[in-house]
């Protein structure tokens, strides 16, 4: 081998060694900036799904002690609500939330039990889910609903999944009224935590409490 | 060719910067827009909910016999859809949520949306109501005050105070709604809501004593030198006149009929009208003719006016329709009288002579008029004394032709408390009160012609005891500025008076009320009776007011 060949080759070493450190480095960037982009994006939707959702209280019976909330997407995309709903310190499983279906009712009664109208919210999804996994968006970022109630939270708390009533179905309501059996807790505060649900985490968009005393 | 020494570091180097170039503002650019989209589309949903404010509704139900009739009223000013109304309502001891209605109904500002629901059912003949809520789209949901007849009927009359303190953001109390006849002026006013009330001092004052009645309108005017009474009363007649001199025409849209009109002549002199086909002659001093729902014969228009040149034309000219400046036909020919000609039908006519003498005290029927400038239904409110002609500082105002001083003045102050209307210190904060009005005075030296300034509008708040919490008065001196006495311009003036209330948990819990005086605080000045002779034109056309919750 000559030496204008050596030389050659050396250069030609150095440039592939220098194109793949250029290119490790713009990988990591790109890797940094979708991790980034992946940030905003969720920043960037929670804003959105907390001003597209929004909880109503229609009437409180303490006789009863029932609760009837309307729910709402303002935007009217199909989108389910994932929900956690609180009366005082105590997260209510899914066998005390009960979804009004118009379509099924023949009444005029707002889900009774007569007319197969009033479907409970463990049809949709029953579970629980880990009150550290569930995050709130504060305004110093996500925290996790056990911290942002003071560790107060129990670790199990219930997730409610809500369909919308898509015009496609038939539903001409762009309400959905949900009913809330508040059972014997003593506790006048009522509260619904609107979520959404990102990358298989809940994250809390908005908050909307109620006092029924 | 041989590659020259750090060439290919440059390559690379080159090759790395390029990508960053092309990637970086790609990336920034995708990040940003996409983030901006998302925002602005979160804002407008924001406002949808934030629109929510603004929407006012009010909403009765009654049930009477089970059946639940129910009202609602959109009191804002932007269109609401009544997505549903729902009742929580009980039969034995179940409890059940009845949809009454999923309309999608919409409902234009200061319309009502009307429900009739039969409550009765085979199943539960017995069915109470215990709530009942509209849902509108934005979404909220209006929780319906809820009345039931037989608890109703047991209350008696209170019920309908509870009723009249319906509360809304803009509360309009003139133009007052016409439920008598328009020249029943106290019946239209207590019809209204308004009490008539009694100042400690018609200049500052800090209490108002509510009349049970207004017969303090009886004598509530005082005239230089007589009195005005009551001549002729006359209904559903033809009523004409040709060349009829007189000094000023006062003309306005019938509240009541806005496709008739109301007149207001005054003259210093007698005046001839052939009233149901017969000539008579009124009055010899001075005369006031009022004219209700008057509908003009001659397709010329409502009036006939000849008078100054400069603005009736040579030989004068009709008048179609009523001015928005009151004041545009007063002293017709400067300082001589002007003719009118008018031919039609009126539903009344009421004429009014004064009659010189001691007895100094009139009724302030002959210086009102309920009106109004905008074709509309409803009513303003018109106060003058100016019977004849202007004045200066050197001569005297409202001197007749055979010198009779017609000056008049307010002895007792109009002062009117606006009772349908209760404002509580507990959920109102500040009190706004809205006045347009237009004011004209025959002093042909403004301010130079009086001595002292004194308030021709007061308006304010006064609570229960009758203690004045607050008021804005407004002078002479302040209104002339707006004015020309002639050419005769009144020209649209509006004021805002804002007035905060004081907090209950450190005032206690107070309720107030709206309350507006007008008066002609001018009779004339006993050491020189050429000043403060003035005698004026008010006319309220709206008072509105909006409450800070």
């Amino acid at each position: 081998m000559g030496r204008a060949q050596s030389t050659v080759v050396t250069e030609v070493m150095l440039a592939s060694a220098a194109l793949i450190v250029g290119m490790s480095i713009l990988a990591y960037f790109l890797s940094f900036s979708s991790a980034h982009s992946q940030q905003v994006e969720l920043a960037s939707l929670v804003n959105y799904e907390a001003a597209v959702q929004v909880a109503r209280l229609v009437a409180y019976d303490n006789t009863s002690r029932t609760a009837w909330l309307l729910l709402r997407r303002l935007d009217e995309t199909p989108r389910s609500f994932f929900i956690l709903v609180s009366v005082g310190g105590e997260f209510l499983d899914c066998d005390r939330v009960y979804v009004f279906d118009e379509l099924r009712d023949t009444n005029g009664l707002v889900c009774d039990s007569d007319d197969g109208d009033c479907v409970s919210t463990c049809s949709f999804y029953s579970g629980a889910v880990s009150s550290r996994d569930v995050m709130v968006w504060t305004k110093d970022g996500p925290m996790p609903l056990y911290d942002y109630l003071a560790r107060q939270a129990p670790a199990q708390i219930g997730l409610l999944r809500v369909p919308y009533p898509s015009p496609g179905l038939g539903y001409q309501t762009k309400n959905v009224i949900v009913r809330v059996e508040l059972g014997e807790t003593e506790a006048s505060t009522l509260r619904v935590y609107l979520g959404i649900d990102y990358g298989g985490r809940i994250y809390v968009v908005r908050i909307y409490e109620v006092n029924l005393a | 060719m041989k590659p020259r020494r750090g060439t290919a570091s440059l390559i690379v180097a080159i090759l790395v910067l390029t990508a960053l170039a092309v990637s970086l503002p790609t990336l920034f650019f995708y990040v940003y827009t996409s983030r901006v989209r998302q925002e602005a589309r979160a804002l407008s949903y924001l406002e949808v909910e934030d629109r929510a404010r603004y929407v006012d509704l009010d909403a009765v139900a009654v049930i009477s016999q089970g059946v639940l009739e129910l009202v609602v009223w959109n009191r804002g000013g932007k269109e609401v859809v009544i997505e549903g109304v729902l009742a929580l309502s009980g039969c034995g001891s179940e409890r059940a949520m009845l949809r009454l209605s999923g309309s999608g109904e919409v409902l234009r500002p200061g319309s009502a949306y009307r429900l009739t629901v039969n409550l009765r059912d085979p199943s539960c003949p017995e069915r109470s109501v215990g709530g009942v809520y509209v849902v509108t789209s934005e979404p909220r949901v209006y929780s319906v005050r809820l009345y039931n007849m037989t608890a109703i009927e047991g209350l008696g009359p209170a019920i309908g105070e509870e009723l009249g303190a319906l509360v809304s953001v803009i509360h309009v109390l003139i133009p007052v709604e016409v439920r008598a006849d328009p020249w029943d002026v106290v019946g239209v006013l207590r019809e209204a809501g308004f009490a008539l009330a009694e100042p400690d001092s018609s200049t500052s004052p800090s209490r108002l004593v509510l009349s049970g009645d207004y017969s303090a309108l009886e004598s509530g005017v005082e005239s230089a030198s007589g009195r005005w009474i009551s001549r002729s009363n006359f209904s559903n007649v033809e009523i004409s006149a040709t060349g009829l001199r007189v000094r000023n025409v006062f003309l306005g849209y019938d509240p009541g009929e806005p496709s008739k009109y109301v007149l207001l002549l005054t003259n210093d002199g007698s005046v001839t009208l052939n009233v149901g086909g017969t000539q008579m002659a009124f009055c010899s001093a001075a005369a006031r003719v009022k004219i209700y729902g008057f509908e003009s014969s001659n397709p010329g228009g409502v009036i006939y006016v000849n008078g100054d040149q400069s603005r009736f034309g040579s030989g004068g000219t009709w008048i179609r329709k009523p001015y928005q400046d009151v004041a545009n036909l007063t002293f017709l020919d400067r300082d001589r009288r002007g003719q009118i000609a008018l031919s039609g039908r009126a539903r009344r006519v009421e004429v009014y002579c004064f009659e010189p003498g001691q007895v100094r005290a009139s009724s302030y029927a002959p210086y009102l008029l309920l009106m109004n400038t905008a074709g509309s239904r409803g009513a303003g409110v018109l106060l003058t004394t100016i019977d004849a002609v202007y004045g200066f500082s050197t001569n005297r105002n409202d001197l007749s032709g055979t010198g009779v001083a017609l000056q008049d003045h307010s002895a007792r102050p109009l002062a009117l408390v606006y009772r349908r209307l209760a404002i509580d210190n507990n959920n109102t904060r500040a009190v706004l009160i809205a006045l347009n009005y237009r004011f004209h005075d025959n002093e042909g030296q403004d301010f130079y012609g009086v001595t002292v300034d004194r308030p021709v509008v007061i308006l304010g708040l006064v609570d229960e005891e009758g203690r004045i919490l607050s008021y804005r008065s407004f002078t002479f001196r302040e209104l002339t500025r707006y004015e020309d006495t002639y050419p005769p311009a009144a020209q649209a003036q509006s004021a805002l008076a804002l007035i905060p209330l004081p907090p209950a948990d450190s005032a206690g819990f107070r309720r107030f009320y709206v309350f507006l005086i007008i008066q002609d605080p001018y009779l004339y000045n006993t050491g020189n009776s050429n000043l403060d002779d003035l005698d004026l034109t008010l006319y309220i056309e709206s008072l509105a007011v909006l409450l800070f919750e």
